[in-house]
């Protein structure tokens, strides 16, 4: 039987997803077990109960050294917390939930320990995310704060989720701590009282990804003033996104236009930039990947996000284009012009458009004008236009890969095409 | 170090727009194969290197037989002039193996002659298949009890008795 090189094996156990698959791995010889042991405690998945005293008003006034907490990890993870410390350098990615439970419903006596200490006992960690849902005021502080103080002590550190919702903080949370090597920033949420933010984001000169899925109330308003209004705010971001926000159309494409070193948008439009001079907010030049999600509606306008959107791919290497309302349905019929749409965009690869409807002609101008396009989806504008299509598509070598019936009232129907392999 | 003998240009033609090499394998067969087919291979670029460097041009003796050979040039001719991300030096290491459908047939072979093929595209640093056999070999392997695995992997258990009744005492990597 062949015998394999180390690294090797340490490639087979990088797809191997389970735990106990990795566990019986590490028992079969003392190679193996080297190897498998790198790849079990790759990725440590912590999930910790906190007990906190008893809700009730005014509870955020209790000494938080009273909290309790207990630490349930995931079978495999238990030496790191007891007894094999030299596991821990093996550690790259951490995902952390925690779970939020008054003493009164959990019952028992606990421990006190702080739920953020182990974090900084892993030297090599890369990865960290954390899920926690809390309505408790003092809680969200001591969560925040415990956190961040831990995470700057983390040195290799390079990209941090948040999927924290703090449904209640009334207390500022001051963002301080700053991982020197974070590369990475999502946020599921900013809450409402994160204070500093900009001063917080123009702390990390070598940040390439923020991504906030959702901002709370009015948060993306102040961010808007930190991050557009203030002099000589750039941040040199190559991905971004932003959903759920407050920024009007306007408003998003400065925003935009303000980091130049942007690869890659998902941005949602909640206005259309109707009023805007589309040409002046077009300074991509790196752009590569654009999603566009639009709250379509009467005060939704699509011609102007689309003038933007062309303008922009004639001026950047645009690759993914990817249009999508948010409230569907929503259908538009080709808007520019398919002839318009494919002379502006000659390098694209993939184009998602689901809630725009193209006729066979449309569809046409499209895959002749894009020589590069491999992958399309779009709705068909009528049933009759679905052999013409076909055919069309198969003389240019597209293969239709999916089709959905589509929305009801107007008997559209969702079409994905592939482009053939060679 | 491979093992280089040198061969007469007349076996082994060094010019035109297909250079061809000669491989030896470790049965003694001799496979000519066109440079151009096997330069995914990191290892024979690196020797055919070595050659224009010198001027001479050699076979290259490897460690493996004329079955398993064939059956990586096989590989490397179905994707001679793809672009594979693995195999692309300047790029960042893609993490997880992608699926590639025609890899899954390729590789549906006993398990000896998976093991045989990925020892041979591991010292010809071929990732992308070294990547391909990695996966294949972990479908094979995941859900199995430690047993099982010493059977398929043909591993023996090199554990001592007192660290095969106390875990904690193992290798820890």
């Amino acid at each position: 039987m062949a015998r394999l090189p180390y690294d090797v094996w340490t490639l087979v156990f990088t797809d191997v997803d389970d735990q106990t698959t990795l566990a019986s791995c590490a028992q079969v010889s003392r190679t193996l077990c080297d190897a498998a042991t790198r790849r079990l405690y790759h990725t440590l998945t912590a999930k910790q109960v906190l007990r906190y005293p008893e809700v009730r008003p005014f509870h955020c006034l209790y000494p938080l050294a009273s909290q309790g907490l207990q630490v349930e990890w995931t079978s495999g993870s238990q030496a790191i917390a007891s007894h094999r410390s030299d596991l821990r350098a093996h550690v790259r990615t951490v995902r952390h939930r925690i779970q939020v439970m008054s003493r009164r419903e959990s019952g028992g006596p606990s421990t006190t320990d702080d739920c953020f200490a182990f974090l900084a006992q892993l030297p090599n960690l890369t990865s960290y995310t954390l899920d926690v849902h809390t309505t408790t005021y003092g809680l969200a502080t001591f969560i925040y704060t415990s956190l961040l103080n831990v995470l700057s002590q983390c040195v290799k550190l390079t990209d941090v989720t948040w999927n924290v919702h703090l449904l209640a903080c009334s207390v500022p949370i001051v963002m301080r701590a700053r991982p020197p090597t974070l590369r990475a920033l999502t946020f599921s949420e900013v809450p409402r009282y994160v204070e500093g933010l900009r001063q917080y984001l123009l702390s990390f000169p070598q940040l390439e990804e923020l991504h906030i899925r959702s901002f709370a109330f009015f948060k993306s308003l102040d961010l808007m003033d930190e991050l557009v209004f203030a002099e000589g705010s750039r941040l040199n971001l190559k991905k971004l996104t932003l959903g759920k926000h407050s920024l009007s159309g306007l408003e998003s494409l400065v925003l935009l236009n303000r980091m130049p070193s942007l690869e890659h948008v998902d941005i949602e439009f909640v206005s259309s930039p109707q009023n805007a001079v589309i040409e002046t907010f077009a300074d991509l030049p790196r752009l590569r990947k654009l999603v566009v999600r639009y709250a379509n509606g009467a005060r939704f306008p699509v011609e102007s996000m689309f003038d933007w959107i062309c303008a922009v791919a004639a001026t950047s290497p645009l690759e993914d284009l990817d249009i999508n309302a948010i409230c569907k349905p929503a259908l538009y019929h080709a808007c520019p012009s398919p002839s318009t749409l494919a002379k502006s965009l000659p390098s694209l690869r993939t184009l998602h458009m689901e809630q725009i409807l193209l006729d066979d002609g449309g569809f046409s101008s499209i895959v002749q004008g894009c020589n590069a396009l491999t992958d399309m989806s779009f709705r068909l504008a009528s049933e009759h236009d679905y052999l013409r299509v076909v055919q069309r598509s198969q003389a240019v070598g597209y293969d239709l890969v999916n089709i959905t019936s589509g929305v009801p009232e107007d008997q559209s129907i969702l079409a994905w095409y592939g482009k053939r392999e060679v | 170090m491979p093992t280089i003998v040198s061969v007469d240009d007349s076996t082994v033609p060094g010019e035109g727009s297909s250079r061809l090499l000669l491989l030896v394998s470790s049965d003694n067969k001799h496979i000519v194969v066109e440079e151009d087919i096997m330069s995914r291979s990191r290892f024979i670029s690196k020797q055919v290197e070595g050659f224009e460097a010198t001027s001479q041009r050699h076979a290259i003796l490897l460690p493996f037989s004329s079955f398993v050979l064939n059956k990586v040039i096989e590989y490397c001719s179905h994707y001679r002039g793809y672009y594979l991300l693995e195999d692309d030096p300047d790029a960042a290491p893609p993490g997880r193996s992608p699926v590639r459908e025609w890899d899954q047939e390729f590789l549906d072979v006993d398990r000896n002659m998976l093991l045989r093929i990925i020892k041979a595209a591991h010292y010809l640093e071929i990732k992308s298949l070294v990547g391909s056999c990695a996966r294949a070999i972990a479908d094979m392997i995941r859900g199995k009890t430690t047993e099982e695995m010493r059977e398929i992997l043909g591993v023996e258990n090199d554990f001592t008795p007192e660290e095969e009744h106390s875990p904690s005492s193992k290798c820890t990597g």
